[in-house]
């Protein structure tokens, strides 16, 4: 029998890829499980899900503590989350990484293996959804699962184009991770064991103690997309900030020195006839992000009345 | 960061809290307490807003929260009032109950009503995003007509939810209180106004804010206000107040939008755009929207009516 535990954030499908590479195995022939981590889980927030193969009936119904196999579907999550805890010394740790395995921060002494899956998705399928286009790297990597019972479970999942479109996405993964070959495995050292409750020990007791803790919290990891301000274009009428859920927008105001170079900007600008007078008056203030929270939900770009609000790929 | 002079938003529900991206119903906290200032006793029933909020051991309030059970907030509230009042520190602040649609009016009715019956000085606010969000989507009775949830899923011989939603403003006003009024995150202004009003009034008040999920309802998460002001736009959810039993200050739509324009966003109404007899079912959330329009403007012609705190 062989478990796989698949870590992800809410909303890129950690379920789905363990449900698809539990019925992708039974049409290789094999018995299989598949099953989330129970919790309050939200987009963006770490989750995680489980899948069992096996050639024999599978009687066990635990959750996974000591998997074989690892899927990172986002590798902000290392920071974060224990990912590796309980991997079996011969086990292995699939990273959506455009990153070295070295580059992940995993401990030496585990087999990692990166692949751009986000490149790959946001190439092939158009969207920053990798749980597909992992599978197919999965496939490649373990030589546990055939790559065409993969593609007949996620069609079997997703008719039509956009089945297609993540056959194709885990195909190309599938290809790049077979291609390569598998490093032999370095000796299993002892692992050190990562405290992953920092957080409680911060705050030192056992009830919800202080107010506005979650700020320890830093949501700003879940974020694909990040806002970008035109602050020359900016009417400074403050509709990101009252629309941020997350109060990631923060209003500045200059003073001194920088306060005068920002006017002298804006009066340039307001000479070449690109802002009006009241525009150069309120050039001190400023709207900036507070990338420590940011969600990158895009409801500031989205209402900013003259659109001068870009949301861009974040840079991992 | 340089020597600067940073204002934060008046940010009583911190950053940090675990909201999705996007979440209508945390920017409708947001909203809540900028109006609230902090001066208030917060009941926060079970529901999306608890768990995003105060996940052990934090917790993203700034004011006094409680965390009651999912049917009774509003008993909670009731007990806190008049404890406040016992002890003599009434002035220190308002009881403000936020509370799901699910909470407020399914599981918690029966709360609510004692709370209202019995003339507590609480203003009751639910957020309204039209299902159990922290389970998953399932129907509420707040659910609109033909929405497809996980209880109510479309199907060959179903269109989703087969009922309107429960109108619960006309079930609060008929409790008899002094203030009731519905409102929306899309409209900041007003909410901020409402949400003042409601808190100002003494005696139960009861105010349901409109909170769009775009994780259950299924859309971009940039166009939250967006749909938000699109339900009121076409006249599927309408802003008013109810003002010691009579229907007042009803927000006007100027252009009525097809309602077509706010369904088709929306992942619970796709269904209706490509089955077979979908048309038909649009027509009837058409004339429900008209039939909005047209019976809140006959009762209310002038309507400036204003509470008496």
């Amino acid at each position: 029998m062989k478990e796989v535990r698949i870590h992800g954030r809410g909303g890129q499908g950690s379920v789905t890829a363990a449900e698809l590479l539990a019925v992708a195995a039974f049409e290789d022939g094999k018995y299989s499980q598949a099953f989330p981590f129970f919790g309050v889980e939200r987009r963006g927030a770490p989750v995680t899900a489980f899948t069992r193969l096996s050639d024999k009936k599978i009687r066990l119904r635990s959750q996974i503590y000591e998997p074989d196999y690892v899927i990172v579907q986002d590798a902000t999550l290392i920071s974060a989350v224990d990912v590796a805890a309980g991997l079996k010394p011969e086990g292995m740790v699939i990273v959506n990484s455009e990153k070295s395995a070295e580059e992940t921060g995993l401990d030496a002494g585990i087999e990692v293996r990166t692949i751009d899956a986000t490149g790959i998705a946001l190439e092939i399928i158009g969207r920053p959804i990798v749980n597909t286009t992992l599978l197919g790297a999965f496939a490649g990597a373990t030589g546990e699962i055939s790559i065409e019972s993969i593609k007949r479970s996620v069609l079997a999942r997703f008719p039509g184009k956009v089945g297609e479109l993540n056959v194709r996405a885990a195909e190309k993964a599938y290809q790049i991770m077979a291609a390569t070959e598998r490093t032999p495995h370095a000796k299993p050292g002892a692992r050190e064991k990562r405290e992953t409750h920092e957080i409680h020990e911060k705050i030192g007791t056992a009830a919800i103690g202080k107010p506005g803790t979650s700020e320890v919290t830093k949501t700003g990891d879940w974020r694909v997309f990040y806002p970008e301000f035109d602050m020359e274009q900016c009417t400074r009428c403050g509709k990101c900030l009252e629309n941020c859920p997350d109060a990631a927008i923060i209003k500045r105001t200059l003073s001194g020195k920088e306060a005068d170079a920002a006017r002298k900007k804006a009066e340039e600008l307001e000479k070449a006839g690109k802002i009006n007078k009241a525009a150069v008056k309120k050039a001190p203030i400023r709207y900036e992000l507070d990338p420590t929270y940011c969600k990158g939900c895009g409801i500031c770009a989205n209402e900013c009345p003259i659109k001068g609000i870009k949301m861009k790929l974040e840079e991992k | 960061m340089q020597a600067q002079e940073a204002e934060r938003p008046i940010d009583l529900l911190a950053s940090g809290h675990r909201a999705c991206a996007g979440c209508g119903a945390a920017l409708t906290i947001q909203a809540i307490l900028r109006a609230t200032g902090a001066n208030v006793f917060v009941a926060n029933s079970t529901g999306c807003m608890e768990i995003i909020s105060s996940q052990y051991p934090q917790s993203a309030w700034k004011v006094p929260w409680i965390h009651s059970l999912f049917e009774n907030a509003a008993a909670v509230a009731s007990g806190i009032e008049v404890a406040l009042k016992a002890l003599g520190r009434d002035d220190e602040g308002k009881v403000v109950v936020i509370a799901g649609d699910g909470g407020t009016v399914d599981i918690g009715m029966q709360a609510i009503s004692g709370m209202l019956e019995r003339g507590h000085d609480v203003c009751y606010i639910c957020y309204d995003n039209e299902a159990y969000m922290n389970t998953g989507n399932q129907r509420s009775g707040s659910t609109p007509f033909d929405a497809s949830t996980t209880t109510s899923p479309f199907g060959k011989k179903s269109f989703g939810n087969d009922r309107p939603k429960k109108n619960m403003p006309a079930i609060a006003a008929a409790h008899g209180i002094a203030y009731v009024a519905t409102t929306s995150v899309g409209y900041p202004r007003d909410l901020a106004k409402k949400v003042q009003k409601g808190i100002a009034v003494r005696g139960p008040a009861y105010l349901q804010i409109h909170a769009p999920c775009n994780v259950g309802w299924g859309f971009d998460s940039a166009k939250t206000i967006e749909i938000a002001r699109l339900a009121v736009e076409t006249g599927l959810w309408m802003m008013y107040e109810i003002v010691d039993g009579e229907l007042v200050n009803v927000m006007k739509v100027p252009r009525q939008q097809p309602v077509e324009e706010y369904l088709k966003q929306q992942r619970r109404f796709a269904h209706l755009f490509k089955m077979p007899g979908g048309e038909a079912q649009i027509k009837l959330i058409q004339d429900a929207a008209n039939y909005n329009l047209e019976r809140y403007k006959a009762v209310s012609p002038v309507g400036t009516r204003e509470i008496q705190t």
